[in-house]
């Protein structure tokens, strides 16, 4: 089910009012009953993927709580982390894998080749495994109590707001409020709505509305050159921030109003004066937990500079493939892993003595962030090659390739520029005092910018055939 | 709780207010202008025509209109749309006559494939949006679910959800007439391509005649509480299967229209294979428009006679 769909729009508020009416000790029940709904609404058979899961890590989990046996505690990890990862390799990775060995056996014969597997990428998969792998490695490091309820254990794993892009949450953080469902609270009703039309407008607005120019641009890489392969990977940058940053804003919304406090995922990260802050700034969720469960078990810093920027590395390149199956994530990868390091590497030994004024170091974080999105968007590495190569072919007609294009392509385009300035300057606002202040103060201030942004909506957001969320095919 | 319901019944009634007012302001603008061929159309009114071409994208671009109005010196016109299937062409029939215009014969033609079709359009549905509210229209739509009924009572979600087709760009565009529409004086559009971009393999096009022809024969009852003579035919195609199927297809389509007193020309097969002629499998390059035209021309005067030996 997505977000911005009128199944959604009929599902949330029934799910909600339930939620209110019911006693506290069953309200749980109802939320299990609605994730699985929420889930097997996109595809029914993979819900027993998220049961398997489930299953697994509950019981591994007890039996590291209850052991002392190192080996033992070990070995649960082993099988948790083999079923989980290996159903993630199975599906997201396996065809990938196979290709690759295909094409290196076809080097010496051609007669050779391995099957594929006829699967479809389970939608969510790399959050769900992600947030159930992180509690079995919590109660591992001792860190969380295994959980006994095997209902609250499973809402853990499957909790709609956030099961199919996240944020991936921690057992510490939600666990707990899982199993402590409040009743109603006003204000947390009106944080959350307001989140949610936020992330609505980011969405259909802003994601939806530059996706038709950047889908026009790389899916026909050879006929745009000079600024149109430019201005459709500018726009990618503020798609890709507005569709996953969006979908965070109404999953963080959507459980407030239940009153779930779900973390931060994205703080403006394009505003940032490094790549590595950067880092700390998008996907914030994704970043903590390679953090926490790649970088630290390689490392961490307390090792050599040079084995410390290695760590780096490694952890930016796992993640780029984390993001999917195909080389051109991997370079992804490698471009802000590379960056990181060199950033991380210049702290400690400095590459020159003196301060680049911020202007500059936001310039060059964004340059970096922006010329990395070519490899996450290109359907292939040739496409991404390609698209840099005709981003600096100028002598093409230029002209010519975009009286081409229809009417409605041509709209799309021009109006993408307005809203981009649109959103930064309401990002912008957001982070002023004045305008806080001014929009707690006075209540018509706070309801004629909900109105805004519902004309805004239906005058700019796109409605016919609502697109997946970019993320969820991770 | 109360809080919370009354702000929200108060937040709901302002929104509908602010949406209600937006639809009648764009609706109103929208009406007014030219660019989409319904709002032509449905400009105009009071007019007698000696004849009315009629049916979808085909009819629409493979006649030259003006050419047939000169050929003949008869007043005609091309109401056909793009995108549009038969439930279409009967609600533009009716709303073109509910604005007072005369037509004398209607020329319909009518695609094989979609003769019995009770499918909506996709691509032409939007462009009535600005006349939703007229009976003839609402009727229509209402008997195809919820959400055309929808349409009717929540302010300028038709239009939210066709901004594409609509939007501001419209607005601007029905105030200050920006872009020239596709369409010529009379109502026609000849594609100026003449390289073909279909395929080549041959296709049945073949009429299904055990349908209810529900939309078919509300042409039919309009045509005869109006007065007028209704002449059905069927434009080429560039790659018609001409086997056994398809002859008793169209003998079977013949004598369903002969014996509700309709007359029937068939052109699908004449210009069979001539890719020359044709921009794709169903649509005439401006070669086979100007071939075709004559033939339109000729079917007219032929009709034309017969009515005055009558």
């Amino acid at each position: 089910m997505l977000f911005n769909s009128i199944h959604f729009l009929i599902f949330f508020p029934v799910v909600v009012s339930l939620f209110f009416m019911l006693p506290k000790t069953v309200k749980w029940i109802l939320l299990l009953i609605a994730s699985y709904y929420f889930y097997m609404m996109w595809k029914w058979e993979y819900i027993g993927l998220i049961v398997l899961s489930t299953v697994v890590d509950y019981f591994v989990a007890l039996g590291i709580e209850s052991s002392a046996n190192e080996r033992r505690r070990k070995l649960l990890l082993l099988i948790s982390l083999s079923v989980n990862l290996g159903l993630l390799f199975y599906f997201k990775y396996y065809n990938f894998f196979i290709d690759n060995i295909n094409m290196a056996v076809a080097i010496w014969d051609k007669e050779i080749v391995l099957p594929y597997a006829d699967v479809i990428l389970p939608v969510g998969i790399s959050f769900y495994t992600f947030q159930t792998l992180s509690y079995t490695i919590e109660v591992f490091m001792k860190r969380t109590h295994a959980e006994k309820n095997f209902g609250i254990f499973a809402l853990y794993v499957s909790f709609f707001p956030q099961l199919v892009a996240g944020p991936i949450e921690r057992p510490q953080n939600l666990l707990g409020q899982l199993r402590e469902l409040k009743g109603f609270r006003y204000e947390n009703i009106v944080l959350g709505l307001r989140q949610m039309l936020w992330g609505m407008f980011k969405k259909v607005v802003i994601a939806d509305r530059l996706a038709f120019f950047v889908n026009l641009v790389y899916d026909n890489p050879d006929q745009f050159h000079g600024p149109w392969p430019i201005m459709a990977t500018l726009f990618f940058t503020f798609q890709i921030y507005c569709d996953f940053s969006g979908y965070s804003d109404i999953a963080i919304g959507a459980a407030r109003i239940i009153n779930i406090d779900l973390m931060t995922n994205f703080r403006t990260p394009y505003f940032s004066k490094s790549v590595k802050e950067f880092w700390g700034r998008w996907h914030i969720s994704l970043s903590t937990w390679f953090r926490d469960y790649v970088y630290i078990p390689l490392g961490g810093n307390r090792v050599s500079v040079f084995r410390w920027v290695l760590n780096l590395f490694i952890t930016f390149v796992v993640s780029g493939i984390w993001h999917g199956a195909a080389w051109t994530f991997v370079i992804w990868g490698l471009i802000h892993g590379l960056a990181v390091s060199i950033e991380s590497y210049h702290g400690v030994r400095p590459l020159f003595k003196f301060k680049f004024p911020i202007w500059v170091q936001r310039s060059y974080t964004l340059f970096l962030v922006i010329f990395a999105w070519i490899f996450f968007r290109a359907p292939g590495l040739n496409e991404a090659i390609d698209i840099i190569d005709n981003m600096l072919n100028w002598n093409a007609n230029i002209i010519g390739e975009i009286k081409r294009i229809e009417t409605k392509e041509l709209y799309n385009l021009a109006i993408g520029i307005p809203l981009i300035i649109l959103l930064l300057i309401i990002e912008m606002m957001m982070q002023w005092k004045t305008t806080i202040s001014l929009f707690h103060k006075l209540r018509w201030v706070r309801w004629a910018s909900y109105i805004f942004l519902l004309i805004i909506i239906a005058l700019f957001g796109v409605f016919v055939d609502p697109s997946d969320f970019i993320y969820f095919q991770f | 709780m109360k809080k919370l319901i009354k702000y929200l019944l108060v937040f709901l009634v302002i929104v509908y207010s602010t949406f209600w007012l937006l639809d009648v302001l764009f609706t109103n603008i929208y009406q007014q202008g030219s660019y989409y061929k319904t709002q032509w159309l449905n400009n105009k009114e009071n007019n007698v025509y000696d004849f009315a071409i009629h049916g979808s994208s085909r009819p629409y671009t493979c006649i030259d209109t003006e050419e047939v109005v000169e050929n003949t010196g008869l007043k005609g016109i091309n109401i056909s749309l793009d995108g549009s299937t038969t439930p279409t062409h009967a609600l533009m029939l009716e709303m073109f006559l509910n604005r007072g215009n005369k037509i004398n014969t209607l020329y319909l033609n009518v695609d094989n494939w979609e003769a019995d079709t009770e499918v909506i359009g996709q691509f032409s549905y939007p462009r009535f949006f600005p006349y939703y509210k007229e009976k003839a229209v609402y009727d229509h739509y209402k008997e195809f679910g919820l959400k055309w009924k929808l349409y009717r009572y929540l302010p300028f979600v038709r239009y939210a959800e066709q901004n594409t087709t609509w939007g501001l760009h419209q607005l601007a565009n029905s105030l200050f007439d920006f872009k020239q529409p596709a369409y010529d004086a009379y109502g026609t559009k000849i594609y100026e391509s003449t390289d073909y971009h279909g395929t080549k393999d041959l296709f049945e096009y073949n009429f299904d005649t055990t349908g209810q022809m529900k939309y078919l024969n509300k042409i039919i009852s309009m045509c005869k509480e109006n007065d007028i003579e209704l002449v059905v035919f069927v434009c080429p195609f560039a790659n018609a299967e001409t086997d056994q199927k398809y002859f008793s297809g169209l003998n079977e389509f013949e004598h369903y229209l002969n014996k509700r007193g309709v007359e029937f020309y068939n052109f699908g097969d004449k210009y069979n294979k001539r890719f020359d002629l044709f921009v794709d499998e169903d649509h005439l390059n401006k070669y086979g428009v100007e071939l075709f035209t004559e033939d339109v021309a000729e079917m007219i005067t032929e009709t034309q006679i017969k009515k005055a030996g009558q």
